[in-house]
């Protein structure tokens, strides 16, 4: 495209115009990019301190453990890639986790609904309908997103509060709908490889099959994001909602919508979650999902603020928060410190992003005086 | 005055707006030839804004004729002023900080038609668009590819300004185009807004600062309290009657 430039215009190549050369160098560079220079020595840092942790044990780099990290990473990668939509676009949605519980029983429901329920200790069921149950697990999710859709815009609820709220209800709501307020045990095997199925693509590696359904899904969601207009849309609302407005862009109808994808993203995590641990779960496994999906969002180069953040970035962000909890528990490191640790994460990685925001902001102050 | 024999490109006349028990304009008159620049000026409260918004579809007028070359038209909302091929440019809510030049140049029209959210953004195109009117315009700016948060004030007002002429409109309305800016930066989007005169756009444009509006404004209309003072040939009065004329100090009598 340089070439069509006028010397009026760019007198010399300017760091904008490198972003239009194609090519795996380039697209590294600006996933670089996107993810911040700050973000990036933070990322940097802690792949250090996997690796300094991996040293320690025999275990971390034995393919099998690689491809355990990548198969435990799918449920928050996903509950993630929802969440980087929301936070680009200026808001927050804190409910995941507890939509992603009430995905996991209703399609533990669902396949109870087609199948058999076989005797014993508790309620499970064999065979039943697994396409509808993944079926009713996204459309859940994305019926709950759609009431967090709702709240924010036609009863103008701020964001977090709203969530906030909808975190709690949608968390009873999974216990009321599970049988007893019991998990349901699955013992359907086609649904229950979704959680823990491998596949050979690559001799001796058997790659999970939640790890495919999450790159497919991050693929997805990342040209959405990148190549088509409802994304340009999201970064314009993040971005300067008055301006959006202006521009025709239809604000409330692309809050319903990046919540509805929000809320299906989670469904979709919470059917990884069922299909793993064989079993409907209200709670145990979804709860604090938020927390981590936040966090590696925020990791990943997005601001508080809006307007900027990648599907990219928040996946790297995803990888390394996976391989270090991964460390932490091949250390033997007690569940209680990884807490601590996950918190002050967070903390460590919204601070830069508020710093790099007020630097971007100085420098905007310099060049207009 | 050969600009009068033509058909003016937006004509008002008697417009009458209330909000609740506040007159904010009575029985104003205002009209825009393409291929000028009409300066709308008044004090505070003199309903210079009110009258911008009602050009722009943001509070359609109670009372009043509103006709667009020559044809009665009546602007109920935004979307009929965009229709007839009015832009308007707000002062800071134009442009998105965080998306570049291209971007914001063809905020909410990415793929031209209208293909729906799944439309897959067409940039080459949209590059290539953007250089030719940036060019046309001969705005300035280190790259269309940077963020519109590294260029400076007079940049990115040049920018929305482009932006309102990218899509043929006939009448631009400016609100305070440069109220933040200084004095290079106010002279790169006065010298723009004359671009838009001698490429035959209708110009309307708002301005606190007559310095500004004696160096661009071919016609200024005053507005005092609500109501229509006068229109006047901006070679013909000097800017000590313009303040009197705003203020009432001076009596009104039109050129």
């Amino acid at each position: 495209m340089t070439e069509q430039r006028t010397d009026g215009l760019a007198a010399e190549p300017t760091a904008g115009s490198r972003r239009e050369r194609r090519g795996p160098a380039a697209i590294g560079r600006q996933i670089i990019a996107s993810v911040g220079a700050e973000n990036l020595s933070l990322l940097i840092a802690l792949a250090i301190l996997v690796v300094l942790i991996a040293s320690q044990s025999d275990k971390f780099f034995l393919s099998q453990n690689l491809l355990n990290i990548g198969q435990n990473i799918s449920v928050v990668g996903l509950v993630a890639i929802g969440e980087t939509i929301v936070i680009v676009a200026g808001m927050l949605d804190i409910s995941v986790g507890s939509i992603a519980g009430v995905a996991s029983v209703v399609a533990a429901l669902v396949l109870l609904g087609s199948g058999d329920v076989v005797g014993g200790s508790g309620l499970a069921v064999s065979a039943g309908n697994a396409p509808a149950a993944v079926v009713g697990g996204i459309l859940i999710g994305l019926v709950l997103g759609l009431v967090n859709g709702f709240i924010i815009t036609a009863l103008r609820v701020n964001a977090v509060i709203a969530t906030l709220a909808t975190l709690s209800a949608f968390r009873g709501l999974a216990f009321l709908i599970a049988p007893g307020g019991k998990p349901v045990t699955v013992l359907n095997q086609g649904f229950i490889a979704l959680g823990t199925g491998r596949l050979d693509l690559i001799p001796g590696w058997p790659i999970p099959v939640s790890l495919l359904i999450l790159l497919a899904v991050a693929v997805g969601f990342g040209v959405l994001m990148r190549y088509m207009d409802f994304g340009r849309a999201v970064y314009a609302l993040g971005g300067n909602p008055a301006a959006a407005r202006l521009a025709g862009i239809h604000v409330t109808r692309l809050k319903l919508w990046i919540y509805a994808l929000s809320g299906a993203a989670a469904g979709m995590a919470g059917i990884i979650l069922t299909a793993r641990t064989n079993s409907g779960q209200p709670a145990s496994g979804s709860q604090g999902l938020e927390l981590e999906a936040i966090t590696a969002v925020f990791l990943g180069g997005a601001s508080l603020q809006g307007g900027r953040g990648t599907i990219a970035g928040t996946m790297l962000a995803v990888v390394l928060i996976g391989a270090l909890s991964n460390g932490m528990n091949l250390l033997g490191i007690a569940t209680f410190y990884q807490l601590v640790a996950k918190g002050a994460l967070l903390v460590v990685a919204v601070a830069i992003s508020q710093w790099r925001q007020a630097r971007a902001e100085r420098a905007r102050t310099r060049v207009a005086a | 005055m050969a600009v009068a024999q033509r058909v003016p490109l937006l004509t008002m006349e008697g417009i009458s707006k209330r909000f609740g028990a506040v007159q904010a304009l009575t029985d104003v008159r205002f009209e825009v030839n393409a291929g000028e620049v009409m300066a709308l000026v008044g004090d505070n409260g003199a309903g210079k804004s009110t009258l911008v918004k009602a050009i722009a579809g943001i509070y359609p007028v109670d009372d009043g004729t509103i006709r667009w070359q020559g044809s009665e038209v009546t602007i109920r909302n935004p979307n009929d002023s965009t229709a007839l091929g009015i832009a308007t440019v707000y002062q800071d809510l134009a442009l998105c900080d965080n998306l570049d030049v291209v971007a914001n140049l063809f905020l909410g029209r990415e793929t031209g038609a209208p293909t729906g959210p799944l439309g897959i953004i067409d940039e080459i195109g949209m590059e290539q668009r953007s250089v030719e009117v940036l060019r046309r315009l001969s705005v300035k700016i280190p790259s269309v590819r940077i963020p519109i948060a590294s260029l400076s004030g007079g940049q990115r007002q040049s920018v929305a300004v482009a932006r309102s002429v990218l899509w043929d409109n006939k009448v631009v309305l400016l609100d305070e185009p440069t109220a933040a800016l200084g004095v290079a930066q106010t002279k790169e989007v006065l010298d723009l807004v004359k671009r838009l005169r001698d490429e035959g756009h209708g110009v309307v444009l708002i301005s606190h600062n007559l310095a500004d509006v004696f160096e661009v404004a071919d016609r200024i209309t005053v507005l005092r309290l609500g109501r229509y003072v006068g229109t006047y040939h901006a070679a013909s009065v000097g800017p000590e009657q313009l303040v009197g004329l705003m203020t009432g100090a001076v009596k009104a009598a039109e050129s």
